[in-house]
């Protein structure tokens, strides 16, 4: 047991830079993983922004236009 | 029904939903019989057409003048147009059909003729379905017809030979018939809407992929002297199963956009 | 029990509630798989031996194309439940899916292509599961566009309905259709190695499918929040205008009735 969870902590990167660098495909996988990110937190922020503008048009009463 | 002239309203002003659409009174709402009701909305579709032939000769100019762009922009050597023919051919047979088809019953909407098919066709017992089945078979010819008339000539162009024109002319038959029955069904979705011609393209492109592939390969495989007979009856067998579901589904559009 | 689970959710007040309840557990499920799963996915694992580091976009692409086909037939599948019950809440759940359904798959069709790039040298290829996932791109295009063209809710909910399942009788077709044209054009096959995987690559993989799973579903139920209030508030608004045409034609001659059917128009 010991032996299977110490191998999920092991990277198999020995240092940071080798992490980044990704063997030369860098370039490729962060860029993406940063596209993914920002697609996902992108539709959240326009849900919080679709849910103001729901709170701030509801506080106005009805037919205040007409007048 | 507010009186303005419409194509076969009778003099005397109307009785009944039935009789706008069908003057003649040839149908017997009393019993209620099919063919009649059909065949009165097949003459009017195919009535108000013919009185504007310019709409036919457009379709087959929209189809002469995409299919020409395309060697124009590329270069017409003729191994080149023999490898882009069927595709190019089947591309702009597509975008004509679907042209034609886009704002099929957007006007329809806003003159009230929609309410007056849904009001007959509860009148004569006709399930709506059949109508819309009627409509896209008249839209059918009316669009497909000018395209295949002129394709031959096209396909000159191309360099096509005697078999793979048959190929495509087959081919052109059945699958603008899918084409036509998925643009109902669009148009029927999109009747009234801003920019309705657009919205029923968006929705019908992805869904004539299929109709596009097998077209081209079986003139591809025309052209290369291999049959074809497998790509022309997968395109009967789609055509067999939109002729059964689209008018279905039209209808249950249309319902919904008269009762808005 | 299943149905009449459905049909006791069927009124939107209750979808609501239990939409309510259920997004923020749902988003902490997201992100307690996502973390675990990116740490294997990017740390543990080991390199592929063909392709070296830049597999580990497989981790995310593989998520991303499997919802956007799963929400896909979701909204299939509560559109035709919404046409068949006539039940509002249904309809407006396959809107809530919709956008998050497209967002994947733009999502699959660029992390395949930032995954192709490298792996087989070219950013598109014209196999069958890149055209098929580029078209069914287009029919959530097509289902937006006709969400938003749509002004009376209850046009747009069947209108959605009909053609979200046009689009899932379609799909199949289409992807038929572009395997057989693939295959005898010889095209190159994109598909990723089916070589059977490591098992902390399934586990990384099956935890981000998850950790999609329970994001879509947090989306979701946020939107449908958000629909519901939005449809609510436009039919409190309506009844004031109606009340106030009352109260007035009550008071004496203050709102012509023309006017207001010119504005409400």
């Amino acid at each position: 047991m010991p032996d299977a969870f110490s191998s999920f902590l092991t990277p198999w990167w020995p240092d940071v830079a080798a992490f980044l660098r990704m063997g030369k495909h860098g370039l490729y996988v962060w860029p993406t993983l940063a596209i993914c990110a920002v697609a996902l937190a992108g539709e959240w922020l326009l849900l919080m922004q679709r849910e103001r503008r729901l709170k701030s048009s509801d506080g106005r009463g009805a037919g205040e236009n007409l007048r | 029904m507010s009186g303005e002239a419409r194509l076969g309203v009778p003099a005397g002003g109307v009785r009944s939903p039935v009789e706008l659409i069908d003057p003649a009174r040839q149908i017997d709402v009393a019993a209620p019989a099919w063919a009649p009701t059909l065949r009165a909305v097949a003459r009017r579709e195919w009535l108000t057409a013919v009185r504007r032939p310019g709409d036919l000769l457009w379709h087959a100019g929209f189809f002469v003048m995409v299919a020409a762009l395309f060697p124009l922009s590329l270069r017409p050597d003729p191994a080149t147009l023999l490898l882009l023919g069927p595709g190019v051919l089947w591309v702009a047979a597509l975008l004509a059909v679907l042209l034609a088809t886009g704002r099929l019953f957007h006007d329809d909407l806003k003159s009230g003729w929609l309410d007056q098919c849904v009001l007959a066709s509860a009148a004569a017992g006709v399930p709506l379905a059949l109508i819309v089945a009627a409509r896209m078979a008249v839209q059918w010819l009316l669009a497909a017809g000018p395209v295949l008339a002129v394709a031959p000539l096209v396909a000159l162009q191309f360099g096509l030979n005697a078999a793979a024109l048959g190929v495509l002319l087959a081919g052109l038959a059945l699958g603008s018939a899918v084409l036509v029955a998925l643009a109902s069904v669009a148009a029927a979705l999109a009747a009234g809407l801003r920019g309705a011609a657009l919205l029923t393209m968006l929705m019908v492109l992805p869904m004539a992929a299929p109709v596009l592939v097998f077209g081209a390969l079986a003139v591809h495989a025309a052209q290369g002297g291999a049959p074809a007979g497998a790509e022309l009856s997968l395109l009967g067998a789609m055509l067999a199963a939109a002729a059964l579901v689209c008018p279905v589904l039209g209808a249950l559009a249309l319902r919904s956009a008269t009762e808005a | 029990m299943f149905s009449r689970l459905i049909f006791y959710f069927a009124s939107p007040m209750r979808l609501h509630a239990l939409a309510g309840r259920l997004v923020r557990p749902l988003l902490w499920l997201a992100l307690a798989l996502a973390l675990p799963g990116l740490w294997l996915a990017l740390v543990v694992t080991p390199a592929d031996a063909v392709q070296g580091e830049g597999y580990r976009l497989l981790y995310v692409h593989v998520p991303a194309a499997w919802m956007s086909m799963f929400v896909y037939l979701l909204m299939a599948f509560w559109s035709f439940v919404g046409l068949v019950w006539h039940t509002r809440a249904s309809a407006m759940l396959a809107h809530a899916l919709a956008p998050t359904g497209a967002v994947f798959a733009l999502l699959s069709l660029v992390t395949g292509a930032f995954w192709g790039q490298p792996m087989w040298g070219t950013w598109w290829v014209w196999d069958a599961r890149l055209s098929s996932s580029l078209l069914l791109f287009f029919l959530y295009l097509g289902y937006l566009a006709l969400l938003r063209a749509n002004e009376d809710s209850a046009r747009a909910d069947r209108a959605c309905a009909v053609l979200a399942l046009l689009g899932a009788v379609n799909l199949p077709v289409i992807y038929f259709s572009v395997r057989w044209w693939n295959t005898l054009h010889q095209g190159a096959s994109l598909s990723p190695g089916k070589a059977s995987m490591a098992p902390e690559m399934l586990t990384a993989l099956l935890l981000m499918i998850g950790a999609a799973w329970a994001y879509t579903a947090a989306t979701a139920f946020k939107r449908v929040q958000l629909i519901i209030a939005e449809r609510e508030a436009q039919a409190r608004w309506l009844q004031q205008l109606q009340d106030d045409l009352n109260q007035s034609d009550d008071g004496g001659a203050a709102l012509p009735a023309a006017d207001l059917e010119a504005s409400r128009a």
